[in-house]
């Protein structure tokens, strides 16, 4: 009981962090239809903010905006700079634009912060729920509690807004959009400052999750996305999230029961192939991105 | 003589113009994008290991038995990339390239982390190549390849290939026969990363699942973009320079990522058919040249 208990809130914090990182490439896929692979770079980024604000203030709450403001700027730089160039060719050539542009800026944290892993000693006052079967840890809430709270922005930002409206009309139809007076850039600039601040979050919390940074860290996260947005239907903004605690939960409790016959990473793309093969409009059903 | 050192170079260099051509072949001349070759590679240096070593038969059948096994895996995909396409295939191929690597390192057959190693080098008359010999192999082999692909492009297969790339519907409707082509285009490329995985296996003499990760496929990728698509001197010019590049300057080494991704943005970015594509601003200059 007690183990169930805990894979139940492992499950749902691994969860969280999917949710929480490819919300921000689902949502450029269903508006550029660019698969954003340098995202995941952008959430390192936000870690090793988040650590460098943490170690130099020891403030955990500070590290947080500052993640946000840095990888909203460089998310926007990256579509201004380079997104805004290639939008309109080939799917092949954003792809490989997108998966050097991850692998350079890897190379650069790597380069600036060391190759090795640097610690993140954090642990709250509140140490967590205990009790003789299981126990819950205070980063474990923190993670959770995070997610249901900016899943709901992003809800409340898709459904009851009028950048949301711009969001689905450009989505559905960017050309019939921007004859109805949709200034269509300024509504992607935007998704990319809003996705990748969310990815700044994400980048903190699995520092302080995990109690580590380093340059990798992106590494199995960017192509675990792949597997969250297929499953999710691309460009579904709730089937996306749906499908981040399906995986969360499902590679967790398949390990707490079965052991590891194959790494968590081939289990989850194994999946994905199966999915994209025959159901490839993802588990989901075919939508619109925000619906 | 030439120095050891350089034969080892020109041995690499070849092994990656097999794996560039593998991609030319796949994406610049058919269209179809795989994110996984360093995968097939894998799968062909791994057969060619377990032939010669566990299996004990002569160190000949393993370049044969790699490029059937990669060809069978390479008709697979051609089969799901008739129901897969662009970025969908292309995240797929990543897939396979992390299940493959997954496999190596937790089958107790394969060696797990450690690989496996005590490959032989391929004999002749009971005496083990040379390493001039094997060179000459190499060569002799990419010379071989870069006839039976330029035979091919120039051919009916060619010209099939160029029609699915560009409106996959229309070739279709044309009576362009996609299914054949595509699984055709796969199971070749396939097959020429398999002899290059083997080619390697026969000449490191052992292999690890590291080898074999996704960022190597990226690499191999690196190769064909940089020189350019649809062309055959475009991939195998970009093998030459990317092989020498970190053996010239050194500093290149500590940088290797940040080196191939900027290459990768950059070209795509502003000469997106590589430095010797048909319509790049280097080939122009030459080809106006000529014409002077």
């Amino acid at each position: 009981m007690g183990r169930i208990v805990e894979s139940l809130v492992t499950g749902l914090t691994l969860g969280s962090l999917y949710a929480l990182i490819s919300i921000g490439m689902t949502m450029v896929y269903g508006l550029l239809k660019i698969l954003h692979v340098a995202h995941a770079a952008i959430y390192v980024l936000g870690a090793y903010l988040g650590f460098i604000v943490y170690a130099q203030t020891g403030n955990i709450w500070l590290a947080f905006p500052v993640a946000m403001v840095g990888c909203a700027l460089v998310g926007y730089l990256i579509y201004i700079g380079i997104y805004q160039r290639v939008q309109d060719s080939k799917p092949l050539i954003p792809l490989i634009v997108s998966i050097g542009l991850f692998i350079a800026m890897g190379d650069v944290f790597r380069l600036i912060a060391g190759p090795y892993s640097l610690s993140y000693r954090h642990e709250f006052a509140f140490s967590g729920i205990q009790s003789g079967l299981f126990r819950v840890t205070a980063h474990q809430l923190l993670v959770i509690g995070s997610a249901i709270v900016l899943l709901g922005i992003v809800w409340w930002m898709v459904n009851k807004t009028k950048t949301g409206l711009a969001w689905k009309a450009s989505a559905q139809d960017r050309e019939v959009a921007m004859g109805l007076g949709v200034k269509v850039n300024y509504y992607f600039g935007l998704n990319f400052i809003f996705g990748s601040a969310l990815a700044g979050v994400a980048g903190v919390l699995v520092g302080i999750y995990y109690g580590q940074v380093n340059p990798i860290m992106g590494d199995i996260w960017s192509y675990k996305v792949f597997v969250v947005m297929v499953l999710g239907g691309l460009g579904n903004v709730l089937g996306t999230v749906i499908a981040s605690y399906f995986l969360g939960l499902a590679e967790t409790f398949i390990i707490t029961f079965f052991g590891y016959f194959l790494p968590r990473d081939s289990i989850a793309f194994i999946l994905m192939i199966l999915v994209l093969i025959f159901l490839p409009s993802g588990v989901m059903g075919r939508r619109q991105a925000g619906q | 003589m030439i120095p050891p050192y350089y034969m080892t170079v020109m041995t690499f260099m070849s092994i990656n113009i097999l794996l560039a051509l593998s991609v030319g072949v796949l994406t610049g001349y058919a269209g179809q994008v795989s994110l996984g070759q360093a995968a097939f590679m894998g799968i062909g240096a791994y057969t060619s290991a377990i032939v010669t070593t566990k299996l004990g038969l002569s160190c000949w059948l393993g370049i044969p038995c790699a490029i059937l096994m990669t060809a069978t895996v390479g008709f697979c995909l051609g089969l799901i990339s008739l129901r897969l396409k662009e970025d969908f295939l292309a995240i797929s191929t990543i897939g396979i390239n992390f299940i493959v690597v997954g496999v190596l390192l937790y089958t107790p057959m394969f060696g797990r982390a450690l690989g496996i190693g005590n490959i032989p080098m391929l004999t002749l008359f009971d005496k083990s190549l040379t390493r001039e010999a094997y060179l000459g192999l190499c060569v002799g082999l990419v010379v071989a390849v870069i006839l039976l692909v330029w035979w091919l492009q120039r051919s009916w297969v060619g010209l099939a290939w160029r029609a699915i790339r560009e409106v996959q519907e229309v070739a279709d409707v044309m009576g362009v026969n996609v299914t054949k082509f595509k699984i055709f285009a796969f199971l070749l490329s396939t097959a020429l990363c398999g002899l290059a995985g083997s080619l390697y296996a026969h000449f490191v003499l052992f292999v690890t699942p590291y080898d074999f990760t996704f960022p190597n496929s990226i690499f191999i990728l690196t190769l064909a973009i940089l020189g350019g698509l649809g062309t055959i001197r475009g991939p195998v010019l970009g093998a030459i320079i990317l092989t020498l590049l970190p053996e010239y300057l050194r500093f290149i080494q500590n940088y290797r990522n940040l080196t191939y991704g900027l290459v990768l943005v950059i070209v795509m970015l502003f000469q997106p058919e590589g430095l010797f594509g048909d319509k790049s601003f280097i080939w122009r200059r030459l080809v106006r040249r000529q014409a002077r």
